[in-house]
């Protein structure tokens, strides 16, 4: 029991510094993320100004109504998390065979190509949303100019068309997102021990059946994390991606309204805060939910790598 | 070991440096607050005194309230060798210009020797003055006095912001000025349920429908006599036609300038289009004919909807729109400026030539096609408020008197500084001084109609020195609204209100900019409306229309 205690100690003297390090971290999480939570109860209140957060009336439920009670409710749910599975799905390949083809490159060039698939992941969505816009408007757009028109195909109205947009998402949020996924998965790659690439080697394996048996399993614990974070969000969408990108256009909400962006066009003129934080209340629960379930359904199938 | 030991302090001094800085925050914040609760206590105290400010003032003090606390201010004043402070919140659409310490510092000196307090200008862009200033009424930060234009009047009634502005009298007795200047009508339409939540400022309150703007030059192009057209060749300022000769227009417009495009549509095609009154502040449930009639009808059935919407969509049929159009955000006038666009739609004022012919950086001819309005929310829909949580609200009501009363604080706040920013000219104007224009003046922000009294200020040139007569003429002769003032609540319709809004912004562009056929697209969005609860929408506003009518007697 003594040896115990000191061994504690010296492990606290030990870390000490890393602590100190993850202080202000912990300090910003505590105020940003913590200190707010009491505010749900909003979610739950008929606001008033005068009568205060706490003091205001409370009405239960009814600010949750207005998701579910109309015929959006189905549309904005699907779109939410069909998108989100679909984003997660490709992300994750795509990122992984970017980060295995980066990781076989030489140091230098491999320098370059990572900081240009990253350089995307820095863009704003509203800049983002003038590159797309570029390439498809109508008078000047560069896929109707410059692709469709010497094939001798008519130019489409894309921002009247629903049917492309699910794939214009998917391509734009990939285009943006993998430069970032595919670091972590990059860095993973690189801490694996060489010494079983080379044992491999040495038996005959060619550079597919490391990659298979080798490099997959190993990254297995950074998938499962990654794909947990992500389902923990699969409730939330990009904002940007949905409103800015299809340029608010009318036509194509069946195919990009999300519940983010059902709720800001609702609430912009209402100004409604507790509706806002009703939204956003069952957005957190949900993902919540969702992360505990995923978390032990990977426990029932492979103990070691869940999470908690 | 000396690895450890620098990880150590960098650690340390990373974590210090950071809670140093919240701490620091946290004291100033601290200190300040208590020593609004000194000056509270302290005020308190010297209300049951009568100690206060010099002879005179005591003697005018005797007679009247407001000039008591005016003394009682400035005695504190002295006593602390600082002024208390009144916040003063509005917007405009570029956000806080370069000289915004310089007038709040020429203001103050009014406010000093007037009312013996400062105020503090808050000066944001529209888009962040809709978060920042609903964050600081909800949070309790200070802001005394605001404006709910782009918060919403209801929401901002209905989330407990706004003080009743009657409440022991408060304007009566410390605001006369503004209940002087402001006529009776319009403050009475800004009540709800007979509070005084708000007060309108000096402006336009009617509007001149379907008002449309053609660059001078292109006309001169195709060769149009325009010159013979003004009903008072005198003021050559509008303008009166129908459509079938705007229609003539466009069309030898087109086929001289087949690189332009005709005309730069907006989703304000009935809004500033038409008289249609969007009674309670949307389009689920309008007023059609408003002058003569009560009943909240649903426009999107209605047979001028689906004959502006088909005119438009023959437009965009002929080539006189952009393909980008639906898309496209950019303002109308800043289109038109571009060069590439030769004429928009606006609702237009007296005044409203010299007025769209800067915005759009050359001159405009005036075509006006539809009659004067007042819309039942023309008076509501720009109101000033003092927050409720304000702590000494007869300091902001004396504020809001001098902003409503006095000439040169009107100037100051509206135009800048005299010599600064402006200058007057021989014949009573004021212009640019020199070296100034609209890019690097430093308080230039256009807003005066926003502020509460551009009546007292000065006229820029190019406007006629006459130009408020004429303004109060066309508010006085306009064609007004029945509901005048109604305001429909419609919290307990969230539900309804965010699907309506989701059904509108998805169909109503295709079809206000002619890229649907009316016949089509209309009966898709009407289906998708109802499916939404347009009907109960709209037949709770007429309940609360009707009730409102029976109180206020209209009928």
């Amino acid at each position: 029991m003594g040896r115990m205690r000191r061994k504690n100690k010296t492990n606290y003297k030990k870390f000490f510094p890393l602590y100190l390090m993850a202080l202000p971290g912990i300090v910003y999480l505590f105020i940003n993320n913590y200190m707010p939570l009491p505010g749900l109860v909003l979610a739950f209140k008929n606001y008033n100004a005068r009568k205060g957060i706490y003091g205001s009336d409370w009405i239960g439920l009814k600010n949750f109504k207005f998701l579910f009670a109309t015929n959006d409710a189905f549309i904005i749910t699907r779109n939410t998390l069909c998108y989100n599975l679909v984003f997660i799905i490709v992300n994750t390949a795509a990122a992984i065979a970017v980060a295995i083809i980066l990781s076989e490159l030489t140091h230098k060039i491999k320098k370059f190509y990572q900081s240009v698939i990253l350089l995307p992941y820095m863009l704003s969505m509203v800049i983002v949303s003038y590159l797309v816009f570029g390439f498809l408007s109508m008078e000047n757009g560069f896929v109707n100019h410059s692709i469709l028109e010497p094939l001798g195909l008519a130019p489409v109205a894309w921002y009247t068309e629903k049917k492309y947009w699910p794939f214009i998402l998917v391509l734009v949020n990939l285009w943006k997102t993998i430069g970032y996924n595919c670091i972590i998965y990059l860095a993973a790659i690189i801490s694996f021990d060489r010494g079983y690439y080379e044992a491999a080697a040495i038996d005959g394996a060619g550079k597919w059946k490391q990659i298979t048996q080798i490099t997959l399993p190993l990254l297995r614990p950074t998938i499962i994390m990654m794909t947990l974070l992500a389902i923990g969000k699969i409730f939330y969408s990009d904002f940007g991606l949905f409103y800015q990108v299809p340029q608010n256009s009318g036509a194509l909400f069946p195919v990009t309204n999300t519940i983010d962006t059902y709720v800001y066009r609702g609430l912009l003129e209402l100004g409604d805060i507790t509706l806002s934080a009703a939204a956003g209340l069952y957005q957190s629960v949900v993902g919540f939910v969702l992360v505990l379930a995923t978390n032990l359904m990977v426990r029932k199938i492979d103990p070691e790598s869940a999470l908690f | 070991m000396k690895k450890r030991l620098l990880a150590l302090v960098l650690g340390a001094a990373l974590a210090l440096s950071l809670l140093g800085g919240c701490g620091s925050g946290k004291g100033d914040k601290d200190s300040a607050s208590q020593e609004t609760e000194k000056e509270s206590v302290e005020e308190k105290e010297e209300e049951s005194g009568d100690n206060s400010g010099t002879k005179a003032d005591r003697e005018r003090a005797d007679e009247d309230p407001a000039a008591l606390a005016i003394a009682q201010r400035k005695a504190d004043a002295e006593k602390n060798g600082k002024y208390q402070k009144v916040v003063f919140a509005f917007y405009n659409w570029t956000g806080r210009p370069a000289g915004t310490d310089r007038i709040q510092e020429k203001l103050n000196e009014h406010f000093r020797e007037k009312l013996g307090l400062e105020v503090e200008i808050l000066l944001m862009d529209s888009a962040s003055y809709t978060q920042n200033a609903r964050l600081m009424l909800s949070s309790g930060e200070q802001i005394d006095i605001f404006n709910s234009c782009p918060l919403g009047y209801t929401a901002c009634v209905n989330d407990g912001y706004c003080l009743d502005l009657e409440e022991d009298d408060l304007i009566q007795t410390y605001g006369k000025g503004i209940l002087d200047t402001i006529s009776a009508d319009y403050i009475q339409a800004c009540r709800i349920n007979n509070i005084l939540y708000g007060i309108p400022q000096m402006r336009d309150m009617a509007m001149a429908p379907g008002t449309y703007c053609i660059g001078q030059e292109y006309l001169d192009g195709i060769g149009y006599d325009y010159t013979s057209l003004y009903e008072d060749p005198r003021v050559q300022d509008v303008i009166y036609t129908d459509y079938e000769t705007l229609d003539d227009i466009f069309s030898q417009l087109h086929e001289k300038y087949p690189d332009k495009y005709v005309f730069a549509v907006g989703d304000n095609l009935i809004s500033q289009g038409t008289g249609v009154d969007p009674v309670g502040g949307d389009w689920f449930g309008v007023l059609l004919d408003p002058a003569n009639s009560l009943t909240v009808e649903n426009l999107f059935t209605s047979d001028l909807f689906k004959e502006k919407c088909q005119m438009v969509y023959e437009w965009n049929q002929k080539g006189y729109i952009s393909k980008d159009a639906l898309t496209d955000d950019t303002a109308l006038s800043a289109k038109v400026k571009s060069g590439s666009y030769m004429a928009m739609m606006a609702q237009g004022k007296p005044g409203y030539k010299t007025q769209i012919s800067g915005e759009c950086g050359s001159p405009m001819i005036v075509f006006q096609t539809e009659e004067d309005i007042m819309k039942s929310s023309a008076v509501t829909g720009i109101l000033w408020h003092i927050n409720q949580g304000c702590e000494d609200p007869v300091a902001a009501i004396q504020v809001m008197e001098l902003l409503y009363t006095d000439p040169d604080v009107s100037n100051l706040i509206i135009w800048g500084e005299e010599g600064t920013e402006y200058v007057e000219t021989p014949d009573g104007h004021i212009t640019f001084a020199q070296g100034v224009n609209a890019e690097n003046s430093e308080w230039y922000h256009t807003m005066n109609w926003l502020l509460p009294n551009q009546y007292i200020a000065h006229i820029w040139e190019g406007d006629s020195l006459d130009l408020w007569e004429r303004m109060e003429e066309f508010n006085d002769n306009s064609v007004k609204s029945k509901a005048l003032g109604f305001t429909f609540d419609n919290s307990e319709y969230a539900t309804e209100y965010t699907a309506l809004t989701n059904v509108y912004d998805e169909y109503i562009k295709q079809i206000m900019y002619g890229f649907v056929d009316p016949e089509t697209g209309i009966a898709q969005m009407q289906e998708k409306l109802e499916n939404a609860g347009l009907n109960d929408y709209i037949a709770a506003k007429q309940k609360a229309l009707d009730d409102w009518a029976a109180a206020n007697g209209v009928n």
